[in-house]
């Protein structure tokens, strides 16, 4: 691929208007797919002899041509006829159905058939980088990327699809944003001569040049790109070479028509109106909603924990269940689709295989961490709320990224917090007497201060200060709740005043 | 169990439910200091995650008017379960 970058030079080359700008031009080898189709003979000779085909929607196509010796007409007799029946009759079917873009039947069997075998390469790009949804039909499909439905993300990969630079994608979105296109410029040049494919009957040659039915192929060939680009201000030409097709995109600048706006906004509405007003959904929110549900379904779970205190204590079993579940949890949102970019994938395996079998290995994260690059990625944020925030604070993650993982550093921030819990109902905390205050706030950290942070998780902290605060407020209220059950807690001698049933000593 | 013996209250008292000369104090002390902790815990709270912890800060305002309701308005009447802030929760 090459990428001129003279292009807005040249904008005569391609015949581009006095208000069109071009922006760039991309040339890509395209090899030939079918030598069938595209192997010399008398048809495709004819073809040779024209130089450029320039196509505008104000005026019919023009073929420019180097002169009448360089066009062999096999068949003599054929152009009379041509001229004389087959070409009217297009133009009247034309008038008749003015336009192939919005043809259903093209745009099915464009996407059915590969009819588009060079310029059109591009526009299947389109269909196969999933620019719109599956859901929709094919016709559907079409429909929405002529209708720009999908807006800039489309013409941002439909860049990609056409293998842009990244700078080059940015111009893209910005030139989609444009309302109401209606400007194009197509230019292809010397299309070879295929073979006669049934489903491009359905690409009427509306713009087919008066007296000559060999334009018909071009004129297919630029309804077909223009019906099956981006968007409508990438314009594709085709020029043949030794081992294949060149097709360059010219990138131009259109215009926005005046006063189309507030006609755009109605029929926008209108088809919002019988979507029944949703909107379509796309990955970055379907993420966002099943982090969304699983931080929910976390937040059951604990209030779960929480809420029945008469069966919740210490040494209660139930505190590894809810850590099972917790990692369950965390489990299922890998595999509803709750997933980073593809390059993340490695490390959202390690960081899934640190929770097998429902107990969190911390060797694995410490691996995690340290095999991590300078850049750190959304693994790493999420790390940070496992309780290892140092190494990844040392490496400074980037803002974004932070902003990106919060919701996932909320979700992971509660490992410690769980932890910590358990660790206290490992070594079997005790609920007094205490020989000082000190083993006092150290009681009441560890029944007490997991709970605030985790609650000050599911509420959105994730710097130490306002885990500490969590805590400091845990332990306050603990400290409060102590002295108002005071009566209980020395009549309740010999077992826990909390449940009354396990052994832990008062 | 430093801080029965600095107020002079005994365990027998307190499994008894007597309410010993030193027990006010000892809940008054004890109370401070969680209301230390509640100012402890606002000062390391950042402003800019107010918003967000507005459920622990209003948690935290309902605990220590628990305390003050305990101190003032019962004198730490505690041994004789008749104070209930929260019925759903209770300590461990």
């Amino acid at each position: 691929m090459r990428i001129d970058p003279e292009a807005a030079h040249q904008g005569d080359r391609f015949g581009a208007c006095a208000e069109q700008q071009v922006l760039s031009v991309v040339d890509r080898e395209v090899p030939i797919a079918d030598p069938k189709i595209d192997a010399p003979g008398p048809a495709a000779d004819r073809w040779r002899g024209i130089t450029s085909v320039t196509t505008t929607p104000s005026e019919p196509l023009r073929l420019r041509t180097p002169g009448p010796t360089s066009r062999p007409m096999t068949t003599q007799w054929a152009e009379p006829l041509v001229c004389a029946v087959i070409a009217p009759w297009h133009r009247a079917r034309a008038a008749r159905t003015p336009g192939a873009r919005g043809d259903q039947q093209l745009s099915y069997r464009g996407q059915r058939d590969a009819l588009m075998q060079h310029a059109e390469v591009a526009a299947l790009q389109l269909v196969q980088q999933r620019l719109v949804q599956r859901a929709q039909d094919d016709a559907g499909c079409w429909r929405a990327l002529r209708r720009r439905q999908l807006g800039g993300r489309r013409a941002q990969r439909g860049a990609r699809a056409l293998g842009l630079p990244g700078h080059q994608r940015r111009e893209t979105l910005r030139i989609a944003r444009c309302r109401q296109v209606f400007r194009f410029h197509v230019e292809v040049s010397q299309v070879p001569h295929r073979k006669h494919d049934p489903a491009r009957r359905a690409c009427r040659p509306h713009r087919a040049p008066s007296g000559s039915s060999v334009s018909r192929a071009p004129a297919r060939a630029a309804c077909a790109c223009v019906a099956g680009s981006t968007a409508p201000n990438i314009v594709a030409a085709i020029s043949p070479n030794g081992a294949g097709h060149k097709i360059t995109v010219l990138h131009q600048r259109v215009e926005s028509s005046n006063g189309a706006g507030s006609s755009n906004r109605s029929r926008r509405l209108q088809r919002k109106r019988e979507r029944g007003g949703r909107k379509p959904i796309d990955g970055q929110m379907r993420r966002q909603r099943a982090r969304n549900r699983v931080l929910g379904l976390l937040l059951e779970q604990v209030l779960d924990f929480l809420r029945p205190p008469a069966q919740t204590c210490a040494r209660d079993g139930r505190i590894g269940g809810v850590f099972d579940r917790f990692v369950q949890s965390r489990r299922n949102a890998y595999s509803a689709g709750c997933r980073a970019a593809r390059g993340r994938q490695k490390q959202q395996a390690v960081v899934g295989a640190g929770c097998d079998g429902g107990e969190l290995i911390p060797s694995v994260f410490d691996e995690a961490i340290e095999n991590a690059s300078d850049r750190p990625s959304r693994a790493q944020v999420w790390l940070v709320g496992a309780g290892n925030p140092a190494p990844v604070r040392a490496k400074a993650p980037a803002p974004g990224y932070a902003r990106a993982g919060a919701s996932s550093v909320r979700l992971w921030a509660f490992v410690r917090p769980v932890r910590a819990f358990a660790a206290s109902a490992a070594s079997g905390a005790r609920a007094g007497p205490f020989d000082d205050f000190d083993a006092l706030v150290q009681h009441c950290y560890l029944v007490a201060a997991p709970f605030g942070e985790m609650a000050a998780t599911m509420f959105g902290a994730v710097e130490p200060a306002t885990q500490a605060h969590a805590r400091e407020l845990a332990l306050a209220i603990q400290m409060i709740l102590m002295v108002r059950d005071a009566g209980r807690h020395a009549a309740g001698a010999g077992s826990c005043f909390r449940c009354g049933t396990c052994e832990t000593s008062t | 169990m430093r801080d029965l013996r600095d107020f002079d209250v005994k365990p027998e008292d307190l499994s008894a439910a007597r309410y010993a000369e030193g027990f006010a104090p000892l809940m008054a002390r004890q109370a401070e200091r969680a209301r230390a902790a509640l100012r402890s815990a606002a000062a390391q709270l950042p402003a800019p995650q107010r918003r967000a912890q507005a459920p622990g800060i209003i948690l935290g305002g309902a605990v220590r008017d628990a305390a003050d309701e305990l101190g003032s308005g019962s004198d730490f009447r505690v041994l004789h379960p008749a104070h209930r802030a929260d019925p759903g929760y209770e300590s461990c």
